[in-house]
């Protein structure tokens, strides 16, 4: 004995139902529009001063993974705007220096955001100097 | 036998003994892929190294087996993880080792990360060790400083060489640390949250600005419940994760619930316990791999 027709339909009905539920899932997702990230993306014009000890200096700074400012310093202080995303959770900006004297010199860099909160980082060296300098504003 | 042919066979005899002191080796066995690498470039030739667990093996699911013990049992010095990770089989281990065999738990020595009763998934435990110190560079620093004085403990007569050694492995950890620093550098800051199967990133994430979510807890073998696994799909969204990295270890219709769910891709694998085949099979290898992976995927 396997059964009555009748009982037999009936589970093949039931089976067709139950593979409807994960084929429903899988339209459901497809109709729900994705949600934005909290994450901002507004990007701060943000001041950065530069002081070195010693002359002459070249520097180069990047952010990002991209060149942000090279220069050959002949002065002391200089001073650049960019346009960068300044997140809660601060910036890297990875800060290579070559001095021509072999003596200890130091560059000091200064992130100064609209608000007029600033912050700054030196970095020591002898001849050169290589770091990765973390800049935020709770620190 | 004349006297002089004894004189003879004493002098091949006394011979024989010394080069073979001179020539002697500390015996280690070692139950960490990393330990293995320390071992090996901090003794170099006054050190043989057998490595218990290989590369790509799961320490967490690790069973002592009587060839294993054998070899344990015929070192000098055995060296652990630490911090938990031989627990299942510590006692075992150390009751059937000679007195003469050291064993030296080299997580021990160095500082923890814990994981709480109020971060876990099971309320009421008490505060766990995270055993994945090999995971920060710096960590991995002292275990070689660990691995380097125990070596001048047990052999006086190489004292010079197991510094110099060390002092080159040293170099190289803070060349890779300053690697790592550059490469994590292009990810913005904001963007660093690690999603990964099991909990074996916090040390990497202390030491380079990461948030971690992890699905399962300290070990592979945690199944994690389903409000867990919702708030880990809700936070993936918030934050806008972009991949995420998921292990075979993870019950594979959690890993398709997730990246379904939550929209994120797979960001690729990781060496999350110790060296692996490929490029892990070094920890300079490892950790760039990890690295390289992690940050271009997060981009
Ligand atoms: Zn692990």
């Amino acid at each position: 004995m396997r059964g009555s027709p009748l009982v037999q339909a009936g589970l093949v009905v039931a089976a067709l139902l139950l593979l409807l539920i994960p084929l429903h899932r899988l339209t459901q997702r497809e109709q729900r529009p994705p949600e934005p990230p909290v994450v901002s993306s507004a990007s701060k014009q943000v001041h950065l001063a530069v002081r070195t000890t010693a002359l002459p200096c070249r520097f180069q700074i990047t952010f990002l993974g991209k060149t942000l400012w090279v220069e050959d310093a002949s002065t002391p202080e200089l001073a650049k705007d960019f346009d960068i995303n300044f997140p809660k959770e601060g910036i890297d900006l990875v800060v290579d220096v070559t001095w021509e004297t072999k003596a200890l010199a130091a560059l000091e860099i200064t992130v100064s955001l609209p608000d007029g909160n600033a912050m700054n980082k030196t970095l020591w060296g002898q001849g050169t100097a290589n770091e990765v300098l973390t800049f935020r504003e709770d620190e | 036998m004349g006297l002089q042919s004894g004189c003879k066979v004493f002098c091949v005899c006394f011979l024989l003994f010394s080069t073979a002191k001179l020539q002697a080796q500390i015996k280690v066995a070692s139950f960490s892929t990393v330990l293995s690498e320390i071992a090996e470039k901090v003794g170099g030739k006054n050190v043989t190294v057998t490595s218990l667990i290989k590369p790509g093996q799961d320490p967490h699911e690790y069973q002592l087996t009587p060839g294993d013990l054998s070899a344990a049992s015929a070192s000098d010095l055995v060296l652990l993880s630490g911090k938990g990770m031989e627990a299942t089989y510590l006692v075992n281990l150390r009751d059937a080792l000679l007195k003469r065999v050291q064993v030296l738990a080299v997580g021990d020595q160095i500082p923890s990360l814990t994981k709480g009763a109020d971060e876990g998934k099971e309320p009421g435990k008490e505060e766990t060790e995270d055993p994945h110190w090999w995971n920060s560079i710096s960590e991995t620093e002292k275990a070689t400083v660990v691995v380097r004085d125990a070596f001048v403990h047990l052999d006086g007569q190489h004292i010079a060489d197991y510094q110099a050694s060390a002092t080159a492995y040293l170099a190289a950890l803070r060349e890779l640390d300053s690697w790592v620093k550059r490469k994590v550098a292009e990810l913005p800051r904001n963007q660093r949250t690690l999603v990964t199967s099991h909990d074996a990133f916090q040390y990497f994430a202390k030491d380079y600005g990461f948030q971690i979510d992890s699905i399962e807890g300290l070990t592979t073998d945690q199944e994690p419940s389903v409000g867990h696994v919702t708030a880990i799909i809700a936070e993936i969204k918030k934050q806008g994760v972009k991949a995420i990295f998921l292990e075979n270890t993870l019950n594979p219709k959690v890993s398709v619930e997730i990246t379904r769910e939550s929209g994120a891709r797979s960001g690729g694998s990781l060496y999350a316990d110790g060296l692996g085949p490929g490029d892990g099979e070094t920890y300079a290898g490892m950790f760039q791999h990890n690295v390289t992976t992690i940050v271009d995927a997060l981009k």
